[in-house]
């Protein structure tokens, strides 16, 4: 199976008041489809750098991400923007939707940046499976922490990104309703075939995901490998 | 557009002082225009319905046609491609002793271009089109003008619409009538000036050519009305644009984790500047039309106590300005936009 992201030796330096801050020291991965990948440690590890660097966000000072077997890191801002639309999902603590539109128009907007139709059946049957059917109508604010978390991977899975890269997804949620979010988002990992990468601090999670990595002082290793 | 459109219809009360402040600011500034055009209008449509390029005075009266005095011996001397004499004279109309009314009384060549504009038939020798405001003072078609201080009155054959000249109603009589009143001789070879049109004017050098605009802003007070007026709308647009661009840049700083989290999800800065300058244009335009609505409201309620008139060129011309100056104003905005750093945002 061809890897969906390749991280090569990458690594991240910062100047910060004349010194040198190795954010990131050399570091690789590799992720496949279906797989469901968490990646923890201390704050200040790394971990959103190596998830803003996977996600084009920012270019590792060394090294090179492959996207679908390309060379990604290394374009220009907008040969980035344009792949991040189109491949990658994102998926934050908060504030991942758009206070103003209802979830529909937040799906709609999408393709409106796509000059593409609106795929209605696509977006019935993702907000179905993640029980916000009811729900495309309403606005981010009428929604409880948990529905809004659940539209959030709606609106990251319904362009059909070949990677979901989720930063602390759960941290605003209480225990039930992450546990919820976490196997949601872990089924529809598996059921589309997508790569999910996740940033988080929680440990009562990490039994769901496939693979765990570590970072710490910018080092990051595998502490559970998939199988 | 999509996303802007959504944000004010989601965000009305938000929306809705911004909107408020630009009908009401547009609403003084399309009141102003119109009043700053009817009164300037005032000041000239009647000679304006001439259709002259240039005016012609002596070199001794100062700019002021009323102390011109241009013998025809000058008028012959004048080379154009159409020339006519006029003579212009203050008067007081008197239909009773309660009833008196300052007029301009302006002598035309007969069968000079100077009528072309104005329609008139062949008029007696003492009759006269009057300026229709004349007919809302009580006068009627057939109506005798006496004229104080004059034993001879005119009959009125016809009514113009906008004759006026330095905001009073004119007479246009014909010019021996005029010569009759001024010189007390109607064959008098002397005229207050002359209109001209055509190309290679040229006139004795104890005379002096004018532009139109050269003399309309020799009229007293023309030019500085005019001058005040423009610098009070103009200050109004750009501080009223200004106001705007600020609403749209605080707006901005407040959705600067927002765009930044679209950022991070693909959508392009270009799309995001785009939104706010569209946001922009979604207020300006509605709140401008709004605006000139409530003033024709107004207009329409005041009827003819003020001296209002529309251009339609001098209101896109306003419109255009304010969309100008909102839009360099958002462009601090735009240029927030450019600079989130979606890193930061997420």
């Amino acid at each position: 199976m061809d890897p969906l992201i390749e991280a090569r030796k990458i690594t991240k330096d910062f100047l910060q008041k004349q010194e040198v801050l190795h954010a990131l020291k050399e570091t690789s991965f590799v992720g496949f489809p279906g797989e469901f990948v968490a990646v923890t440690g201390p704050s200040g590890s790394g971990k959103s750098t190596f998830l803003t660097i996977l996600g084009g966000l920012q270019k590792p000072s060394t090294g090179e991400i492959l996207l679908e077997g390309a060379p990604y890191s290394r374009l220009e801002g907008k040969g980035r923007s344009k792949i991040r639309f189109e491949k990658i999902g994102f998926i934050l603590q908060s504030a991942s939707l758009v206070p103003f539109l209802t979830l529909r128009e937040q799906l709609r907007l999408y393709d409106r940046l796509r000059h593409r139709p609106h795929d209605e059946k696509r977006i019935n049957e993702l907000s179905e499976r993640l029980g916000v059917g009811k729900l495309l109508g309403k606005l981010p604010n009428e929604l409880s922490g948990g529905e809004r978390q659940r539209a959030a991977i709606v609106k990251a899975l319904y362009p059909n990104p070949s990677v979901v890269l989720a930063d602390e997804p759960t941290a605003a949620l209480d225990r039930a309703k992450s546990q919820e979010v976490m196997e949601l988002l872990r089924s529809e990992t598996k059921r589309e075939g997508k790569l999910t990468i996740l940033v988080t601090h929680d440990e009562r999670f990490l039994d769901l995901c496939d693979r765990i990595c570590n970072i710490e002082d910018g080092v990051l290793s595998e502490t559970k490998s998939g199988s | 557009m999509f996303l802007a459109w959504k944000e004010i219809i989601r965000n009305k009360s938000r929306f809705v002082l911004v909107a408020v402040v630009m009908i009401l600011v547009s609403y003084l500034v399309y009141f102003l225009m119109g009043l700053a055009y009817g009164l300037a209008s005032s000041y000239t449509n009647g000679i304006a319905k001439w259709g002259a390029e240039d005016i012609v005075l002596t070199n001794d009266s100062n700019d002021n046609a009323m102390m011109s005095i241009l013998p025809d011996s000058a008028f012959e001397e004048i080379q154009a491609g159409a020339k006519a004499r006029f003579g212009l004279l203050p008067a007081v109309a008197k239909q009773s002793e309660t009833n008196k009314s300052d007029v301009y009384l302006l002598g035309q060549e007969a069968g000079s271009f100077l009528w072309d504009g104005i329609g008139a038939p062949s008029l007696g020798v003492w009759g006269a089109v009057a300026d229709s405001s004349l007919a809302k003072s009580g006068y009627a078609i057939g109506s005798s003008v006496s004229l104080v201080g004059f034993s001879t009155t005119f009959t009125i054959e016809a009514f113009v619409d906008g004759a006026t000249y330095q905001t009073l109603p004119l007479l246009y009589v014909g010019l021996s009538s005029w010569r009759q009143l001024r010189f007390g001789d109607a064959t008098a070879a002397f005229s207050s000036g002359v209109a001209a049109k055509g190309p290679s004017l040229a006139v004795p050098s104890s005379l002096k050519a004018y532009s139109l605009k050269q003399y309309y802003d020799s009229l007293p007070g023309y030019g500085a009305q005019v001058a005040t007026f423009s610098l009070m709308i103009s200050f109004l647009v750009a501080i009223a644009s200004f106001i705007l661009g600020v609403f749209m840049y605080v707006l901005t700083l407040q959705k600067t984790s927002l765009f930044g989290v679209m950022k991070a999800q693909g959508v392009s800065s270009s799309y995001l500047a785009r939104s706010v300058l569209s946001q922009t244009l979604l207020l300006i335009v509605p709140g401008c039309l709004a605006g000139f609505a409530l003033t024709a409201l107004s207009v329409a309620f005041l009827g003819d106590k003020l001296p209002f008139a529309y251009n339609l060129w001098f209101n896109l011309a306003i419109l255009g300005a304010f969309i100008a100056f909102s839009l360099i104003g958002a462009l601090f905005s735009v240029r927030t936009v450019l600079k989130i750093d979606p890193i930061k945002a997420i």
